[in-house]
């Protein structure tokens, strides 16, 4: 189970570095579809990720569809934090 | 030997060395050197006496290099536009360049090697050589021409200076052909026999083949914008165990930060980091220098360099006076590298280019100052930016944010995090507003503007206003619309 702390900190994350709120009313937004992310922005979630939340991402290993949308994102730190 | 002719002996002598290597694609010299003479051989009987440019439509594909030197050894300049730019910005740079043809990848691979050669002196050294196309703050790109003349001086001075291993080299090509900064890694490359590795943009977009691609691609010479180097680095394994023969990076486009020159020394011990600065209507870079442990240690930001020999690089103030050493003004190049100017446009090259003794000199709209001989970049005078290394007239994203039936009035300025443009902010005044949210709107909008200009033209983020707030002569106050971000 996700806590709600998690997944609005998250949320938060990532508003930040798409600089839009529009991730916090829908958890099923197509971020890379809808241009909200990036190449650049991503590795700059990830290098936020690991500074607030500790866990790490490894661009080498990091493939798009894991990030499809911010529930996405959710379940796989969910997972990375659980590892 | 000129420069064309330069390629072509290596043609000659190691016709199976590898010139290029774009995704699973390669092209051998031998490949590169007859199928570029037999294009040009059909430009010139095609033609004729008109020397107009032609445009070479592409992405990274091996054929963008054919239609290249095929153009030029037909004394034809080529213009390179990238297929990331949308159909509506394809057309206006076709239409002002007034191209000949605009050649794809699809037909230039029609033209097989032929026994028949091409003359590799058609072009003379005054010559266009490329046509480049840059934002213009109009809404209108413009062609920055840059003749043989030009493009030799550049690149026998970057010879000089790197002392790149003939035939012993891999160049990294990340940036587009239509951006200048790969004129760097491409003739270099083609200049001593090396190898251009091509990144493409699908590859940008999948970090993990990326990785894998870089890992394999045993370059020896990285060349790209600080902002791709520094993306590269949030990898902790981007080091020398993947990059093991990289001996030199590269830098131009945009602001060096002095932590991503750290990293990478402290990353890749054996290699060297660069730092150079030039517009590209001086051709690629101007000026270099070696970013070592002293000058990390002693300045903050980087400097950008110190001239090329036989090009003077100034400072000067307002009323045109050359300033004395630690005075900022604007940066000021003189020498054979400065460009002769717009195409098709006298108006705007007679405002910037000038005459400076016997030399063709270019006022830059950089601010800068000289310290310790060394030159340091301190930003624009007017509204252009640099973001991941492309330059962009704010006023270009405004007139056509303004062009589009939603809007009546746009502002646009970039988001600035830590000394450097990070992304584009647009604040919009709508001619009416419906149902929609912001999003939707900011969608909308997005999607529209990027029919007409590049996506790294795209603001990210859009504001809504009645009306903007004004300065007491009357303009939108670009400072309190910076503030409110």
């Amino acid at each position: 189970m996700m806590t709600a702390s998690f997944s609005d900190k998250v949320l938060q994350l990532l508003a930040s570095v798409a600089e839009t709120d529009e991730v916090f009313t829908n958890l099923d937004l197509p971020l890379y579809d809808r241009q909200v992310l990036d190449s650049m922005r991503t590795v700059e979630l990830m290098v936020t990720i690991e500074k607030e939340l500790g866990i790490k991402v490894s661009p080498a290993e990091f493939e798009r569809e894991s990030w499809r949308t911010p529930r996405d994102i959710i379940a796989d730190l969910q997972r990375r934090l659980h590892a | 030997m000129n420069l064309l002719e330069r390629i072509d002996h290596w043609g000659t002598v190691s016709p199976d060395a590898i010139a290029h290597v774009s995704d699973d694609r390669s092209l051998t010299y031998g490949e590169l050197c007859r199928r570029s003479d037999a294009l040009a051989l059909y430009l010139a009987e095609r033609f004729g006496d008109d020397r107009g440019p032609i445009a070479a439509l592409g992405h990274r594909e091996p054929e963008m290099l054919i239609a290249f030197l095929g153009s030029v050894k037909s004394g034809r300049p080529y213009v390179p536009i990238d297929t990331v730019f949308p159909r509506q910005r394809i057309d206006k740079i076709v239409a002002i360049s007034r191209a000949a043809m605009v050649l794809t990848p699809q037909e230039t691979a029609q033209f097989s090697a032929t026994e028949a050669r091409a003359p590799a002196n058609c072009l003379q050294r005054d010559d266009p050589f490329y046509i480049l196309f840059t934002s213009g703050s109009t809404g209108e790109p413009k062609g920055v021409v840059i003749s043989l003349a030009c493009l030799e001086h550049f690149i026998a001075w970057m010879l000089a200076e790197q002392k790149f291993l003939e035939q012993g080299e891999i160049f990294l090509n990340q940036a587009p052909f239509s951006f200048d900064l790969s004129v760097m890694d491409l003739y270099c490359s083609l200049a001593t026999g090396g190898t251009l590795f091509s990144i493409s943009r699908d590859l940008v977009a999948n970090p993990k083949a990326l990785y894998r691609t870089l890992g394999s691609s045993n370059v020896t010479t990285w060349v790209s914008t600080p902002s791709f180097a520094q993306m590269c680095l949030v990898e902790e394994k981007f080091g020398e165990a993947m990059l093991p023969h990289v001996r030199r990076f590269l830098f131009c486009g945009e602001t060096l930060a002095p932590q991503t020159a750290a990293l990478l020394l402290e990353r890749f011990p054996g290699a060297e980091v660069w730092n150079s600065y030039g517009p590209t209507e001086a051709t690629v870079a101007t000026t270099s220098v070696r970013i070592g442990r002293t000058i990390l240690e002693k300045y903050s930001p980087l400097p950008v360099g110190r001239p090329m020999p036989g090009t003077e690089v100034f400072v000067m103030n307002e009323r045109g006076e050359a300033l004395p050493a630690n005075k900022r003004g604007e940066i000021v190049i003189a020498g054979p590298n400065v460009s002769p100017g717009y195409l098709g446009r006298p108006d705007l090259t007679a405002a910037v280019f000038f005459q400076h003794g016997s030399q063709r000199a270019y006022r830059t709209g950089d601010l800068g100052r000289f310290h310790d001989k060394l030159l340091f970049f301190e930003g624009r005078i007017d509204e252009q930016i640099k973001l991941y290394g492309y330059r962009i007239e704010l006023g270009d994203i405004e007139a056509n944010l303004r062009a589009l039936s939603l809007v009546r009035d746009a502002v646009v300025i970039p988001v600035i995090k830590n000394g450097a443009a990070q992304s584009l902010a647009a604040f919009v005044v709508l001619s009416k507003r419906g149902e929609e949210s912001d999003f939707e709107l900011s969608h909308t909008l997005r999607k529209q503007l990027g029919e007409r200009l590049p996506n790294y033209m795209l603001p990210r983020k859009f504001v809504f206003l009645d009306a903007f707030p004004m300065t007491a002569n009357g303009k939108a106050d670009r400072a309190r619309l910076a503030q409110s971000l």
